[in-house]
């Protein structure tokens, strides 16, 4: 996906007036918003969703709240970006959104799908238990390559097609469906940059890590590789700029 | 407490206001002769929510939340209707707050108050070092705000208490004195940036999630086209149509401006069937089908199995035209997006792609090749493009869009 959204400039200063309380005290006074050029990123769930909850098993900080049959999955305020679950959602449902907003003589939104590297599924072993299956056809609703079918009023799973993403398993009631499957590693999309130089050592960036991967000890960054998400907390929260988080290229 | 008297002539007891209300006089008493009567002062109570005209929506939402009856719509004369919150009803639970759906309604929040004259403290953004010491220190909640975009603080003038608790704190002197006025501009200043920005940031986001429903607006509207039209090949300009959708979804104001693309997640729908009336059942298709899945069988004399892969072989090789296989997509040609049904006449050529990236190796386009042409290595799939027969069920199962027919002459 890739497309720009436009909206005139009066309507912008509109929504501003109207929001904010705090700026009555300056009515009179012509609001200037000038020109800018606003960059970001949003991780979006699209309605495509098959409720198989790989998302939010894999997410690290728990942002993500439980796709059910009823609901897909739903992202929460405590995401930090790191994009794991964009790499793992079986059927690239989830993506990472990259936006650009800029006012000059009118107000534009330019949003641009990111190429995000993909983990390897594969399913490893598939099984209904048949004493348990009511036949409700729940899974088969729910199933992205069309492999199950009702037969004799039982799921039958065509193995051959089946990713291995666990949506029948999670959405069956009965929990009559077992799965073993192998999920691969996270990619490596991003490396952290260190500056110790810069660092001020204001432990901002201990007090935000979710995953506890940087500390100041002696006034010097200490950084665990392993246990980094690659989020963007600490590099976007830095005062000073110490931390950057660096894209890798991944076109090969 | 001493606050028992006798009082002379006749040794009345008195009990003055220094009485805190123990009652050991009450209990020590024989005849029971001292009763207390207890009086409640008013309670203090918090400001009521406000509710900001301007953003108000007069819905009524917070009319039937309050579980007091304490907000009204009121109109008279020459206002207009608006909710209007009873001080002696309301108890201050802030129910209506959370209720309000376009946030008009604030509480438990102090709002500031313009003092003109003064002085004001202010932080220099020049000496700052964006350690935020001082908003650890600052008492007065929302008096030092962290700019989002300057990430450093800056004081608002109208929260801020003078108590110069930062001011002692900060590390390198960069919380100074000034006048208000000068203090109230500078406010003003970042924090217009700040609202613009944080405007932005909401608005984008909210795009960002109704863009996530794009495709199942696309696939909306073709199963509207192939439901509405019954021509056997047709091409429709859905450009405006989807446009129109879109903004839709979207609050009134914000409208299309370019689309580059949108339809890459699209998947074509595909139909095959027999002509009956037609067909000699002759069996040159059965020969020819690559999956197996046709059969000769009466009384039709063929019958289509749903492993079918709309490859189009039997198609050609039919001797009496009786087989037919429709498919429908969307495609861009100069700018523009179309609706697209058209008969496959001959079988398909073209060329498969495959992406590393973004493919799972999952494995079941290598499953589901009729031919055999793909294979997984390393996590990789290898295409075998001259087995390949382009009948595209690579790219219609695959769960995350990572393969691709490219069709010649498309």
């Amino acid at each position: 996906m890739d497309i720009t959204f436009k909206k005139s400039k009066n309507a912008l200063k509109k929504d501003i007036q109207r929001r904010y309380m705090e700026l009555e005290a300056m009515e009179g006074q012509s609001l200037d918003i000038g020109k800018c050029k606003m960059e970001g990123k949003f991780i979006t769930i699209s309605p495509e969703c098959v409720r198989c909850n790989l998302c939010a098993e894999e997410c690290p900080v728990d942002a993500i709240a439980d796709a059910k049959a009823t609901r897909p999955a739903r992202l929460l305020e405590n995401c930090v970006k790191c994009e794991i679950c964009a790499q793992t959602c079986p059927i690239r449902c989830i993506n990472v959104v990259e936006s650009a907003a800029t006012i000059d003589d009118e107000v534009k939104y330019h949003l641009k799908d990111m190429k995000i590297p993909h983990r390897t599924l594969k399913m490893k072993n598939i099984k209904v238990d048949s004493e348990k299956c009511k036949g409700c056809g729940t899974c088969v609703r729910f199933c992205p390559t069309g492999a199950i079918r009702l037969e004799d009023e039982t799921a039958t799973i065509d193995a051959s097609i089946c990713i291995g993403c666990g949506a029948c398993a999670n959405v069956c009631e009965e929990g009559a469906i077992k799965l073993e499957r192998e999920l691969g590693p996270v990619i490596k999309t991003k490396e952290l940059l260190i500056d110790q130089e810069a660092c001020v050592a204001c432990q901002i960036c201990e007090e935000n890590c979710p995953t506890d991967a940087i500390r100041l000890e002696d006034e010097k960054l200490i950084f665990s590789e392993d246990k980094c998400i690659l989020c963007e907390v600490c590099s976007t929260k830095c005062p000073v700029g110490a931390l950057k988080l660096k894209r890798l290229s991944h076109e090969s | 407490m001493d606050a028992i008297h006798e009082i002379p002539p006749d040794n009345h007891i008195e009990i003055d206001e220094k009485c805190i209300g123990c009652i050991l006089c009450r209990e020590a008493c024989p005849y029971d002769a001292i009763k207390m009567k207890t009086i409640l002062s008013e309670p203090i109570r918090e400001p009521i929510p406000t509710i900001n005209p301007k953003l108000c929506l007069n819905c009524g939402a917070c009319v039937a939340t309050c579980k007091t009856g304490a907000i009204e719509l009121v109109a008279s004369g020459k206002e207009e209707i608006h909710p209007v919150i009873d001080e002696e009803k309301c108890v201050r639970c802030g129910y209506c707050a959370r209720s309000c759906p376009s946030e008009a309604i604030k509480y438990g929040e102090i709002l500031p108050r313009a003092v003109a004259t003064g002085k004001a403290l202010v932080i220099d953004p020049k000496q700052c070092i964006g350690c935020m010491t001082c908003t650890r220190v600052c008492p007065s909640k929302g008096a030092i705000k962290v700019g989002k975009v300057s990430k450093l603080p800056y004081i608002d003038p109208a929260y801020c208490a003078r108590c110069e608790k930062c001011m002692d704190v900060c590390p390198s002197t960069a919380i100074k004195y000034t006048t208000r006025t000068a203090a109230s501009r500078k406010f003003n200043r970042i924090h217009t940036t700040e609202i613009v920005s944080e405007v932005l940031e909401k608005e984008t986001e909210k795009i960002a999630e109704a863009t996530s429903k794009i495709n199942s607006i696309l696939e909306d509207i073709a199963n509207n086209i192939i439901k509405e039209h019954d021509e056997k090949e047709f091409e429709i300009d859905v450009t405006d149509q989807i446009k129109e959708e879109i903004k839709e979804i979207m609050d009134g104001e914000i409208e299309i401006d370019e689309i580059v693309e949108i339809i890459e997640k699209t998947k074509p729908h595909r139909e095959i069937k027999s002509l009956e009336e037609k067909c000699v059942g002759c069996g040159a298709c059965v020969d020819e089908c690559p999956v197996k899945c046709i059969e000769l069988e009466m009384p039709a004399p063929i019958s289509i199995g749903e492993e079918c892969v709309y490859c189009g072989k039997c198609v050609q090789v039919c001797p009496v035209k009786a087989i037919k296989i429709r498919e429908e997509f969307f495609t861009v040609k100069d700018d523009k997006i179309l609706f697209k049904r058209r008969e496959i006449k001959e079988p398909k050529s073209g060329k498969v792609i495959h992406d590393d990236m973004i493919c799972q190796a999952c494995g079941i386009c290598v499953n589901k090749c009729p031919v055999n042409a793909l294979s997984l290595k390393d996590d990789k799939i290898i295409i075998d493009q001259e087995t390949c027969i382009s009948c595209g069920e690579c790219e219609n199962i695959c769960p995350v869009n990572a393969i691709k027919l490219i069709e010649n002459g498309a």
